[in-house]
């Protein structure tokens, strides 16, 4: 999904607070905001409500935009600042879990992962571990690689609009993403040789 | 076929949206040498890797809450422009105005020269005119005889020489 022009009109309408085109800009972008959020702090119920914050921030933020702006980056920015607030404020109080911090409501279901019946018992663990060694690795990333790269595997966003989000020029970008890659394929060679990930979906 | 740079390729599979098909056109026999091969097949298998872990579904009512929460939220606003964005026609209306003062002060100069020179020429004429012994006809050539050179040519000298040898 590229941002289009219809993305600028509905924000420039929300500018103007209407709340309807706010609705739209909420449903079109919610999933690759999530995913997004996901990839830089995989907890599931964490990435939902950061997620939120971030679409609560882009209505605070609305009568910021500019018509010069990709809307995209605009909502990225804000995803990767929540984001990296979060990152920091975890570094600072690693004992503080999100959900002492945020109030719960609406529906507080817990994410239910894949019925683990429906898989042996065996793969279920090794995609646990496999999932472990890829999580530690990205975190191990520096924060503007894992940043970058997230916004590249999410797909939504080419060079040019990353580098927009990251602030930077776009053979920064490209550096940074090849380096993190470099550095994951270190870190996991042991998986990408071994196809453990195809077994394990 | 000769491979792209080993920089392109990558870019094309490991960059944001990888094209299929352009990964199909790199894993054709004989578009990349052995070791080109495996550096594709480690990006792919990366690629793989990072998007096996994808997030489970939202929940079903997570537009809801973020209306509800916005509901909460101080109506956005559109910031006021600053003062100085309000002036911004200021800069083009003195530009205009320059232009304009240097087209007059252009027009009124050339005005003004052309007119002393009518005057000039006239006052020529008047002053040729009480000259005795200049008859009508002789100011009829008067542009001519104006118009030319105060010196004598140098071909007039030579021929001024000749005949008075």
């Amino acid at each position: 999904m590229a941002t289009t022009d219809d993305d600028a009109d509905l924000m420039l309408q929300v500018r103007e607070g209407d709340m309807d085109a706010f609705t739209r800009l909420v449903d079109r972008w919610k999933q690759p905001v999530a995913h997004f959020v996901y990839r830089l702090l995989p907890d599931a119920d964490e990435a939902e409500d950061i997620a939120q914050g971030v679409f609560v921030q882009l209505w605070k933020s609305a009568g910021r935009y500019e018509r010069q702006a990709r809307f995209s980056t605009f909502l990225f920015t804000i995803a990767r600042n929540l984001c990296l607030n979060e990152i920091r404020r975890r570094s600072r109080h690693p004992a503080e879990s999100l959900d002492a911090r945020l109030e719960p409501e609406g529906d507080n279901a817990p994410h239910q992962f894949p019925d683990p019946g429906q898989i042996s018992a065996d793969h279920a663990s090794e995609r646990a571990e496999l999932v472990r060694k890829v999580d530690e690795a990205i975190a191990d990333l520096p924060e503007k690689q894992r940043v970058a790269l997230a916004l590249c595997r999410e797909g939504e966003l080419s060079y040019e609009e990353i580098a927009v989000v990251l602030g930077t020029t776009v053979p920064a970008t490209k550096s940074l993403i090849h380096r993190a890659r470099e550095i994951l394929k270190l870190r996991l060679k042991a998986y990408l040789a071994s196809g453990a990930w195809e077994a394990s979906t | 076929m000769t491979p792209e740079p080993p920089e392109d390729w990558i870019d094309d599979v490991s960059g944001p949206r990888p094209d299929p098909e352009a990964v199909r056109q790199l894993r054709r026999p004989g578009r990349l040498t052995d070791p080109e091969r495996r550096r594709l097949e480690t990006e792919l298998a990366l690629n793989e890797l990072l998007d096996s872990r994808r997030p489970p579904p939202l929940s079903s009512n997570f537009t809801a809450r973020v209306l509800a929460e916005v509901a909460r939220e101080p109506r956005a606003e559109r910031s006021p422009e600053p003062w100085w964005r309000r002036l911004r026609w200021v800069p083009r209306l003195v530009a205009f105005a320059a232009l304009a003062i240097v087209g007059v002060v252009i027009w009124n100069s050339g005005n003004a020269t052309h007119r002393a020179r009518l005057a000039q020429g006239a006052m020529e004429l008047g002053t040729a005119a009480t000259v005795p012994g200049i008859e009508a006809a002789t100011l009829a050539d008067f542009e001519v005889i104006r118009h030319m050179t105060a010196t004598p040519r140098p071909e007039d000298d030579a021929l001024i020489l000749a005949l008075a040898e």
